[in-house]
């Protein structure tokens, strides 16, 4: 091959690099889904704490864990996360650090079980309560539920 | 021999040098969907709204040992590109768009987008992605759904604006596209409407 050829295959490599760029790919990464209802009920007048009841459907195929629940509306108010056992006949709540929802999996806060308490709030039925979910992943969602009277409250807890 | 080594070698100079130095690009950023029709959301209002959470200073660099990380810049408002296409898909839903009081409310927040070269001499691959957090809520019901794409480009000379805006574009509608053709949404709106 002549000096004259290589160089040519030079120029003609060195120009196609040049020019040319790889196929462009698009790659999706796994959606994270997320469904989250729910309600608070009503407080009597003179209640301190009023109590709300989320069902969390995660559909991602990883399990999340809500670490914390904020009330954004309201600085002065707080919400626990808690749970209710009973030892010895008598039920007691115990105060809950992490939630964990298992990948596709379900949770439902009800009555007598895992729930929220929520201080520093008056709640009233057909308002709507500003929550804020922080998960341990560090994301964060924001949501309203409704506020029920006690005997809509009562008929979601059976039938909803 | 010597003459061709020599236009060889001001040829790669001038290469380098259009790899250091980038001047920004603005491109403008028109996400588009393609819904297969549905009446899903017939006889029922939406209204929805894009929101800009990217953190500030532009969607990344075009490489180069100079380049500014936030030499790609976005020239047009996002927030309202990104309500165009969501109204785009939820019409091909049936749902009637309304300003308030609407049955469903749809936000897509922008979490991620960029359009990213490492600063080396020469720019030979692209990192881009595209990210969205879609909220979803009727009544009492929230639906979240984050959808994330991601892309592999290479070039070894600066990309045109066009290229990037391309690039763009291509991934956040692949994103939004997810969206619409996700099934577990779908469902939920089937569920509680």
């Amino acid at each position: 091959m002549s000096g004259r050829v290589k160089v040519a295959g030079l120029v003609s490599l060195v120009l196609s690099l040049l020019l040319v760029s790889t196929a462009y790919q698009v790659q999706a990464d796994p959606a994270v889904q997320l469904q989250v209802t729910g309600y608070a009920r009503e407080m009597p007048p003179g209640a301190v704490m009023g109590a709300a009841y989320l069902t969390l459907i995660n559909g991602s195929p990883r399990a999340r864990r809500l670490q914390k629940v904020e009330l954004p509306d309201n600085v002065q108010a707080s919400a626990a996360m808690h749970t209710t056992e009973e030892v010895d006949g008598v039920s007691r709540m115990r105060p809950l650090t992490e939630i964990a929802v298992a990948e596709r999996g379900r949770l439902e806060m009800r009555p007598g079980a895992t729930h929220l308490m929520l201080h520093g709030v008056k709640l009233k039925a057909g308002e709507l309560l500003a929550l804020r979910l922080v998960f341990a992943d560090g994301e964060t969602l924001d949501l309203q539920i409704p506020v029920r009277s006690a005997v809509s409250a009562q008929h979601q807890h059976h039938h909803g | 021999m010597k003459k061709v080594f020599t236009i060889l070698a001001a040829a790669a100079a001038a290469v380098m040098l259009a790899a250091c130095a980038h001047s920004p690009v603005q491109v403008v950023v028109q996400p588009q969907v393609n819904v297969p029709a549905d009446t899903i959301g017939s006889g029922y209002t939406v209204s929805a709204r894009g929101v800009n959470q990217l953190p500030g200073g532009g969607l990344g660099s075009l490489g180069g040992i100079y380049a500014d990380s936030s030499n790609v810049r976005l020239g047009n408002d996002i927030e309202q590109s990104l309500q165009t296409a969501l109204y785009q898909g939820l019409e091909s839903w049936s749902f009637r768009p309304v300003n308030s009081g609407a049955d469903v409310e749809v936000v897509a927040n922008l979490t991620d987008l960029r359009y990213d070269s490492p600063n080396k001499l020469y720019t030979t691959k692209v990192d881009t992605g595209a990210g969205i957090q879609l909220q979803v809520t009727v009544g009492g019901a929230t639906f979240f759904g984050n959808y994330a794409t991601s892309g592999k480009d290479r070039n070894l000379i600066k990309p045109s604006r066009e290229e990037v805006q391309s690039s763009v574009n291509r991934l956040l509608s692949a994103t939004l596209q997810r969206a619409f053709e996700d099934e577990k949404l779908k469902a939920f709106l089937r569920q509680h409407l």
